[in-house]
């Protein structure tokens, strides 16, 4: 597996070099060698966010250098608690939205 | 420093890259081919990319999340995209519920790239409202 990190609940998540590089790398350019980064925001994000459509799916965020976010998009699979998590899409963001649910700030505030 | 809207460069606009990803539901329309850019969550789900060159950025590609079962598949914009749709599948022989990817010059892929535009229009619109909520203050 190409990444396969535990997430701030200890939970697994998982990404597979073909979607690495044929999903991330192929459609955000300014992530390609940058795994790493994909890999801290899951280990160690500031915060994570719950997506707002889809209740398996949370936004691991990340501030870097220069001020903008990494930020890794998960699928969570539940039975009933999270037992395995795949990552969806990562890319640099500006900022957050207003009305974002959180779900984990690392130190405790947001 | 306030940052201008995202502007569409139709000017340059001569090739486009379409992808949907058939495992998460979630599509990437790219004005040319795909570079390096910042994104704005502009509504639920919908991320507008832009060149990150200072106040005065360029609209580069958006990312739709749930792509099929909130966008695609409403009313207000399934007439929009079908034909483009259409065009995707012929062009690449696949089928776009089998996930695919679409990489042409406007000439070849010319409905996709008036859908790229249209929602790049949208996206756009809706970053403005957003911005414009975000100076309301809550009561």
């Amino acid at each position: 597996m190409f990444i396969e990190e535990a997430d701030y609940m200890g939970v697994t998540v998982t990404c597979t070099e073909e979607r690495w590089t044929g999903k991330v790398e192929a459609s955000h350019p300014n992530m390609r060698g940058k795994e790493d980064l994909a890999r801290r925001a899951i280990t160690d994000p500031d915060v994570v966010m719950q997506d707002r459509s889809r209740p398996s799916r949370k936004h691991h965020l990340r501030e870097e250098p220069g001020g903008r976010h990494v930020m890794v998009v998960v699928e969570y699979e539940y039975g009933p608690e999270p037992t395995r998590g795949r990552l969806v899409t990562a890319f640099m963001r500006r900022r957050r939205r207003r009305g974002d649910v959180l779900l984990y700030a690392r130190g405790g505030t947001p | 420093m306030t940052i201008q809207l995202p502007r569409i460069d139709l000017q340059s606009f001569v090739r486009l890259r379409f992808s949907y990803d058939n495992e998460f539901d979630v599509a990437h329309l790219h004005l040319n081919a795909p570079c390096a850019s910042v994104a704005e969550e502009v509504a639920d789900g919908w991320y507008l990319f832009d060149d990150d060159s200072g106040d005065c950025p360029v609209a580069t590609s958006l990312e739709i999340h749930n792509f099929l079962a909130e966008v695609a598949n409403e009313p207000y914009f399934a007439g929009v995209v079908k034909p483009s749709f259409d065009e995707v599948e012929r062009f690449t022989g696949k089928r776009l519920k089998d996930g695919v990817v679409a990489e042409g010059s406007t000439g070849e892929l010319p409905l996709t790239a008036r859908l790229v535009t249209f929602l790049l229009g949208v996206a756009i619109t809706k970053l403005e409202a957003w911005r414009a909520g975000e100076r309301i203050p809550a009561k």
